[in-house]
């Protein structure tokens, strides 16, 4: 018997070590690396400035190993990014700037990976209280890298900063433009999968611009276009609440939940909708007013 | 007398059953098998987002579950259930006849008789449909409890209390899943303690067997379920190592998901030996005694 475990045994570690060695430099074994690195980089975080030196420098040396080890897999870029935010938790912003500068030259072709540096470097100006070299990055994502999600994200985030700021005047010029910039990502895309999240990006926007109409319009082109069970709902949600609290005005929804259902006349979403439609037709007869109280 | 004694006491029988496969070690070598395939399949499974299993297991986990599964850390929240799935397949075909192997092996040791693997294999392979077919009555029957405890967690999760006894009872129900399934486990092991051993030994059919078990079973149910119970507990410590691998609290990396399933594999194997030797020499002292 003590012969059989042994073979069981080594059949067992065999099999270990060969399919460890067979699979050495896949993708995975970078996931791994990854998941370690970005463990500890999570710890640290927590208190940036009690951590030792020599921390830093294992977390930044096992990024640059999956950087360079993995170049070929979508997790060298990724490294390379997160190799520069080491930096920024460790505030040494010259030295992030120039982790993300390389991500750069050495991921040319990768726009997420570029625009994601870029707004890296935005990062680390804003955190030095240099806004304008800072937008100047932001500004770099937006024109080189329109498509990326960091790319139609920024636009929302500069105008929001002009906002906490109270500038203004500049606040209302980048929401001008962020408004101009999704409509022409819109009529350049349409029917891509870029437009679901363009509309969405836009309609928070108008959201946090209380835009109400503008909102509900927005959200409807999204109900009208992606009807999947779930974005719909969610949607619907979204269409009824702004309706009924903030508008006070449901002849919007009313017209999105018509013509929906005329565009989708199989929808398994139509039944609700025409509930909707008669409910707020009696809160419409009845005057039943639920807006919200203006805080000011 | 003496040796009336030394059979009526469940703890008692449990040390001398130990003290059998130890001294035995032939009884647990059909165990010991089963021990390895498990682990070879644990150890394939743990490896299936890496080539070259990933061909295989690849389209199967996106398919059902999705690509997110095939990366780290991911894998490990999926090696559970996929393990689970292996482990029942395993059990129906080959685990319960191991099983009927070990206690052939054990009734050779008892009657004094020369016990080998080989001839334990061959004496009990016409019984391997018999004994199939009690591995599918007894999944289903665990599978059954377990439906209607998911009842019970149904109602409890309804119950609005927050305070007082009926949220400790709703918390109980709840979390206590893992355990229940557990004791659910041991009802079903101790109410079909004996037709395996009533197959293999007796020579007799399923629903013979099954008969003649539940004859005996119910004259010595508080025993036998003792025999089971107390083994099974060394169980528990690997619910609670799951369970607590489970809170979202967890700082545990994630491979320790593989390890506790090692540990459970071996864990298994020690309470399956001592389970099945103590109820089978029970069920041959039973027989001598009539």
């Amino acid at each position: 018997m003590k012969r059989t475990l042994l073979t069981f045994l080594s059949i067992l570690i065999g099999l270990y070590i060969i399919l460890t060695l067979w699979d050495g430099k896949s993708e995975y074994v970078a996931e791994q690396m990854i998941w370690k690195a970005n463990h500890k980089l999570a710890q640290i975080q927590k208190n940036p400035e009690a951590v030792p030196e020599s921390v830093y420098k294992q977390i930044t040396a096992l990024y640059t190993a999956i950087m360079t080890q993995f170049s070929h897999t979508r997790l060298g870029p990724k490294a390379a990014i997160l190799a520069g935010n080491v930096y920024l938790v460790k505030k040494d912003y010259p030295t992030a700037r120039q982790r993300f500068n390389d991500v750069f030259t050495q991921f040319s072709n990768n726009k997420e990976a570029c625009a994601e540096a870029a707004m890296g470097i935005g990062k680390s100006y804003e955190a030095e209280n240099k806004w304008s070299e800072a937008v100047k990055y932001y500004e770099k994502t937006i024109i080189d890298y329109p498509t990326t999600d960091i790319g139609l994200m920024m636009p929302v985030y500069v105008a929001s900063y002009y906002r906490t700021q109270k500038d203004k005047d500049s606040a209302q010029m980048a929401t001008d433009r962020a408004i101009r910039f999704y409509k022409n990502i819109l009529s350049a895309n349409p029917d891509a999968g870029i437009e679901f999240k363009t509309l969405h990006l836009l309609s928070n926007f108008y959201i946090s611009l209380e835009r109400w109409a503008d909102a509900v319009e927005t959200m409807g082109k999204v109900l009208m276009k992606y009807p999947t069970r779930q974005t719909a709902a969610a949607t619907v949600t979204a269409i009824n609440q702004i309706s009924l609290l903030y508008l006070s005005d449901s002849n919007l929804a009313v017209n999105v939940y018509k013509e929906f259902i005329k565009k989708h006349p199989k929808h398994p979403l139509n039944e609700t909708l025409k509930k909707m439609i008669a409910s707020f037709q009696i809160i419409k007869e009845k005057n039943i007013t639920l807006k919200v109280q203006d805080k000011k | 007398m003496e040796k009336k004694e030394t059979v009526y006491q469940p703890v008692t029988l449990l040390r001398t059953s130990v003290n059998t496969f130890i001294s035995h070690p032939i009884i647990i070598y059909p165990l010991i098998i089963l021990a390895f395939i498990q682990l070879l399949v644990l150890e394939l499974l743990f490896f299936y987002p890496r080539f070259p299993l990933s061909v295989f297991f690849g389209p199967i986990v996106r398919r059902i579950w999705s690509e997110g599964y095939m990366h780290y850390p991911f894998n490990f929240a999926l090696l559970p259930q996929l393990y689970y799935y292996a482990q029942l397949i395993i059990y129906i075909f080959i685990g319960v006849f191991l099983s009927a192997v070990a206690i052939e092996i054990i009734a050779a040791v008892n009657s004094e008789r020369k016990a080998s693997l080989k001839a334990a294999l061959r004496k009990t392979l016409p019984t391997y449909i018999h004994v199939f077919l009690l591995s599918i009555i007894s999944l289903s029957a665990v599978y059954g409890l377990s439906r209607a405890y998911g009842l019970l967690i149904h109602r409890a999760i309804q119950l609005k209390a927050e305070t007082g006894i009926l949220a400790m009872l709703k918390n109980t129900i709840i979390y206590g899943e893992p355990y229940a399934n557990l004791f659910l486990g041991m009802i079903i092991t101790t109410i079909l303690a004996f037709t395996i051993p009533i197959i293999v030994i007796e020579r007799k059919k399923i629903f013979a067997a099954l008969f003649l078990n539940f004859q005996i079973i119910f004259r010595s149910l508080f025993f036998v379920f003792t025999l089971v119970f107390l083994p099974t507990l060394f169980y528990v410590p690997i619910l609670l190592l799951r369970s607590s691998l489970m809170a979202p609290t967890s700082q545990i990396i994630p491979p320790f998901q593989f390890i506790i399933l090692l540990l459970s594999v071996v864990v298994t194997i020690f309470i399956d030996a001592t389970v099945l030797t103590a109820t089978t020499t029970y069920y041959l002292h039973k027989k001598e005694s009539k």
